[in-house]
């Protein structure tokens, strides 16, 4: 009974590395309004990542600067067009369906904290599948839980292998 | 035993296996066209060419491809299926009423069309896919039933180099060349901008001939062609200039401005008849490919252009 | 009786346990209706061959003569978006080496070797077999018994990973050539040389089959011991020797056993059976080559992920060399890959064992700390390599669907779903999966290697704090992918 109950320490100590990491690092900076102009080429963005915190509103300005690359933001329902060498860029809304209309930029509302990545969406060549940039919007929980998470682990599964009896252990049918 | 019998049967599945799916694949599946005539032309970026060969893993990489000159009956029924094998491209025949559409790697668009009237038909690329875009067009031919028609090869894309370049690029004049061949200018503008393509529906009929932007500027003399282009190629603030070294000094720094703003911004052609297809070549936006100098320089390398006479 | 080593490639069992398993395990031929049945049917692995054959037809030709865009072209989304992903996420940690069994690289060579596809050719073989094996049937070297090959030929293929798989072309060459080299060696060496000792992905299948549910043994060993025919190593008209050179009789690991279930056929006393178990129960590696490994697969979950997944251009620029034009970087690339996976990663586990053993005692040697601890990146590892083919299948994955009714990338519908638009599965979700992952490979990692260290150091306080150090390293490895997936 005891014994199994132990057996509740590392996961114990999981949680609670998790829930602690999450909130010691929960602040975030206030919202902002700013315009960032993102550059596509093969095979990347740039900038490649984009630190946000929950709350701002990003004008996003799409260039390419060989080929048509597309602009998918993951979690905003938001999918771009973009040719190279035209001001305007074709946006349309996946949940809408195909239908384009042509914006000088989308503007993106980062509610919800998190990674999300923006993926090129339009066949660019060989490593299309593969470009890929970051946007992350603090403050990132689950990094926050994750790291903590494992750190926790660690803690709790080497307390609770220290509380066993001095005496020689029986050999390895611990599950 | 049945284990002769079994291996026979094993042994004729493997044959199977190996040979079927391959064949089937090379048949591919049953496309009913009716009697209409097939052309295929495949976009291919690195050669900027819409080529009329199979494009695929075997010659992709090594092959240099080049625009096809498909030749047509007139009055027959054409479906002309275009695929790309690298990135998007755009094809537009306006002459023929085909496109402008849009081709995504590994989709294929078909356009079904009849060619009414006999002659020869200029096809462009009209989403940017590459340093060898400007390049990348070819004609298709139609002719009358029964006569022949020679097919030219088009140019291959040579001109296109890499950016980063052993030697430094000399500011100047000398830089301004390469930036108007290396980019594909002089493909819609003609060598030297000496003048340009014919633009289906474009107001001015050709694209616009370069060369003569110094008269445009009012740079009537050598001499003063000569003090412009120092200026420009100097970086010169054009207006802290206190003293005007030519005549006309006003005219030359609007026009540079408005020239300089019109590279970098683009300008979509105007058509001829409202009514009638969008011209197929429009001034694109060098704005994040071109630096401030670097477009100073294509200027001063087309005043320096201009044909004076010898006196 | 002792086993001549030339019929058996057994590694030496540095501390073998008493018994063949010590983990409780559920027979499983006694416990499915027909599972036993289906495993002796002789035509199972043909047929299960002959499939994926059929398969790699298609797969071959495609990257010959279909698109040159990867993303339309069914060899590259077959084979490293929906093969990958369900090999390391499924099949190897449920099925241990259950792919080997339907693997049609090797196939052509086994049916040379044998001329048979099914059938079993009775008479003197080579050695003591008592099949008749068509070749020259060399044994294969001894000092080449190790899977420093396979390291060395993984590596390869990772510094080319950006061309592997966004290359149709590539991806043919490679597989076409490996079938090429099976085949090869099939008719100089005895049995699956190839398989056992060149194959890449049989380098990291034996090490992650250590962590599979599923586990060939015999029932009861003290009967191998008193059985003298030895049909599971020699063959019989039931079935041919063990092709991967491994005694079932004394088989305590998954690593080597290519699932062909050519003992279960050939055991007269029906000792041989297939055991359900839990994951990562075979914690044992045997030599400094499987620890390399383990640390090279681990860094490689980093590098794949860093380079592929990752948003930095400058680094697919770099390990894009041929298309890019920079050789000279993509040179560095591959070095620094090498570099760390042989080098810096090895010696940061180096270190955490040397500390470890300080701290812990002396009276067990550096190496056995070192080979010992070093299973804790199979789990690590294993569970990182899971969290990497993830976002694969639920951001590509709509490829599957749209290469299936076009295969050639040539505009075809041949089931209707040519249409399909490339659309990302909930992607901002899948890092709630990666985590739990990650943390699911540190769990087990700790678990393990808790038990390897009692093993060393029976007192329980030496060996928390032999162990320890490589707990932290495992720890701060596991918080990087953290940090890298969702951060």
């Amino acid at each position: 009974m005891r014994r199994g109950m132990a057996k509740a320490i590392p996961v114990l100590g999981l949680l609670a590395g998790a829930a602690a990491a999450v909130l010691l690092f929960a602040g975030t900076d206030p919202p902002q309004d700013r315009t960032i102009t993102v550059f596509a080429r093969q095979y990347a963005y740039e900038p490649s990542v984009i630190r946000a915190n929950r709350g701002d509103t990003l004008h996003v300005k799409l260039v390419s600067l060989d080929v048509t690359h597309g602009f998918y933001l993951e979690g905003h329902d938001v999918d771009a067009a973009v040719l190279p060498q035209q001001a305007k860029i074709l946006v349309r809304r996946p949940s809408q369906g195909d239908a384009e209309t042509e914006q000088d930029e989308i503007v993106v509302r980062t509610d919800r904290p998190g990674k999300y990545r923006y993926r090129c969406s339009h066949t660019c060549g060989a490593l299309h599948p593969f470009m890929a940039g970051e946007l992350i919007v603090a403050p990132n929980h689950l990094l926050h839980a994750g790291i903590g998470a494992s750190a926790g682990l660690l803690l709790g599964f080497a307390a609770f292998v220290s509380r066993r009896p001095r005496a020689k252990p029986e050999a390895s049918r611990e599950a | 035993m049945r284990t002769g019998l079994h291996e026979v049967l094993a042994g004729a599945a493997v044959l199977a296996a190996v040979v079927v799916p391959p064949l089937a694949l090379h048949r591919g599946p049953a496309a009913d066209r009716g009697p209409a005539r097939v052309v295929s032309l495949t976009g291919v970026k690195k050669d900027g060419a819409w080529t009329d060969e199979v494009v695929d893993g075997t010659n992709y990489w090594r092959k240099t491809f080049r625009s096809a000159t498909p030749v047509l009956r007139r009055g027959e029924e054409v479906v002309l299926r275009l695929a790309s094998a690298d990135v998007r491209h755009g094809f537009y025949a306006p002459e023929l009423g085909l496109g402008p559409v849009s081709i995504d790697p590994g989709k294929v668009v078909e356009l079904r069309f009849r060619p009414e009237t006999a002659g020869e038909y200029t096809y462009y690329c009209t989403e940017v896919c590459g340093a060898c875009h400007f390049g990348m067009r070819g004609v298709i031919k139609v002719v009358e039933p029964g006569t022949q028609a020679e097919t030219t090869a088009a140019a291959s894309c040579d001109h296109a180099q890499p950016d980063a370049s052993a030697a430094p690029p000399p500011v100047g004049v000398a830089r301004g060349a390469r930036i108007f061949r290396q980019r594909g200018c002089f493909h819609c503008h003609g060598e030297g901008g000496s003048g340009g393509v014919h633009n289906h529906n474009y107001l001015a009929g050709n694209v616009p001939q370069n060369n003569l932007i110094a008269e445009k500027m009012g740079l009537f003399e050598p001499e003063d062609a000569q003090k412009a282009i120092d200026l420009l190629v100097g970086r010169t603030d054009l207006d802290a200039v206190a003293e005007p070294p030519f005549r006309n000094w006003p005219r030359f720094v609007a026009q540079t401005k408005a020239i300089h703003a019109l590279i970098l911004n683009g300008n979509p052609a105007g058509r001829k008849d409202p009514a009638g297809p969008q011209p197929p070549l429009s001034m694109p936006s060098w704005r994040y490919l071109l630096s401030d100098g670097e477009v100073d320089d294509t200027i001063a390398y087309l005043i320096s252009q201009y044909p004076w006479k010898d006196d | 009786m002792k086993l001549d080593v030339v019929e058996a490639h057994a590694r030496p069992a540095a501390r073998a346990p008493a018994s063949v398993r010590d983990w409780p395990g559920v027979d499983l031929l006694r416990r499915v209706p027909g599972l036993r049945a289906l495993l002796r049917w002789r035509p199972l692995q043909f047929w299960l061959m002959w499939f994926n054959l059929a398969v790699f037809a298609v797969f071959l030709y495609a990257g010959l003569f279909g698109s040159p865009v990867g993303s339309r072209n069914i060899i590259i989304v077959f084979v490293w978006i929906l093969w990958w992903f369900l090999l390391i996420a499924l099949l190897v940690p449920l099925l241990s080496r259950f792919w080997c069994t339907m693997c049609p690289l090797p196939s052509a060579g086994e049916w040379l070797q044998r001329l048979r596809f099914i059938g079993v050719r009775e008479g003197a073989g080579p050695g003591r077999q008592r099949t008749r094996m068509f070749g020259m049937n060399l044994e294969w070297p001894k000092p080449l018994r190790n899977i420093w090959l396979q390291n060395a030929g993984f590596l390869c293929l990772a510094c080319c990973s950006a061309l592997l798989v966004t290359r149709p072309v590539v991806s043919t060459v490679v597989l076409g050539g490996m079938i090429v080299l099976a085949v090869a060696l099939s008719l100089v060496f005895r049995q699956r040389a190839f398989c056992m000792y060149l194959c890449p992905v049989s380098g990291f299948l034996s090490l992650y089959a250590m962590s599979a549910a599923t586990a060939v043994r015999v029932r009861d060993a003290e009967l191998c011991r008193r059985h003298m025919e030895k049909e599971c190593l020699f063959g019989s008209r039931e079935g041919y020797g063990c092709p991967w050179y491994q005694y079932v009789g004394t088989m305590t690991r998954n690593n080597y056993c290519g699932m062909c279930f050519e003992c279960l056929k050939t055991c007269p006393h029906d000792n041989v059976t297939v055991y359900l178990r839990p994951m990562f129960s075979d914690t044992h590696l045997k030599g400094v080559d499987e620890a390399f490994k383990a640390f090279i697969m681990t860094v490689l979950a980093l590098a794949y992920s860093v380079t592929l997944l990752g948003p930095w251009g400058t680094v697919k620029d770099w390990a894009n060399g041929p298309e890019s034009g920079q050789w000279g970087h993509f040179a560095l690339y591959s070095a620094g890959i090498v570099v760390i996976c042989l080098g810096v990663f090895p010696g940061l586990h180096l270190l955490a064992s040397w500390v470890g053993r300080r701290i812990a005692g002396m009276e067990a040697s550096l190496r056995d700390v070192f080979v010992r601890y070093a299973y804790a990146w199979v789990p690590v590892g294993l569970f990182a390599w899971i969290a990497f083919s993830v976002p694969l299948i639920a951001v590509n994955g709509a490829y599957i669907l749209s290469s299936l009714s076009d295969p050639l990338g040539r505009g075809w519908d041949l089931a209707g779903t040519a249409g399909v638009a490339w659309h990302p599965i909930v992607p901002d979700r899948v890092a709630y999966v990666q985590v739990p992952l990650l943390l699911a490979g540190l769990w087990f990692a700790l678990r393990t290697t808790w038990s390897l260290a009692q093993r060393l150091y029976p007192d329980a306080r030496r060996a928390i704090s032999s162990v320890l150090p490589t707990w932290t390293l495992a720890t701060g490895v596991t918080a990087v992918f953290v940090f890298f997936f969702v951060g």
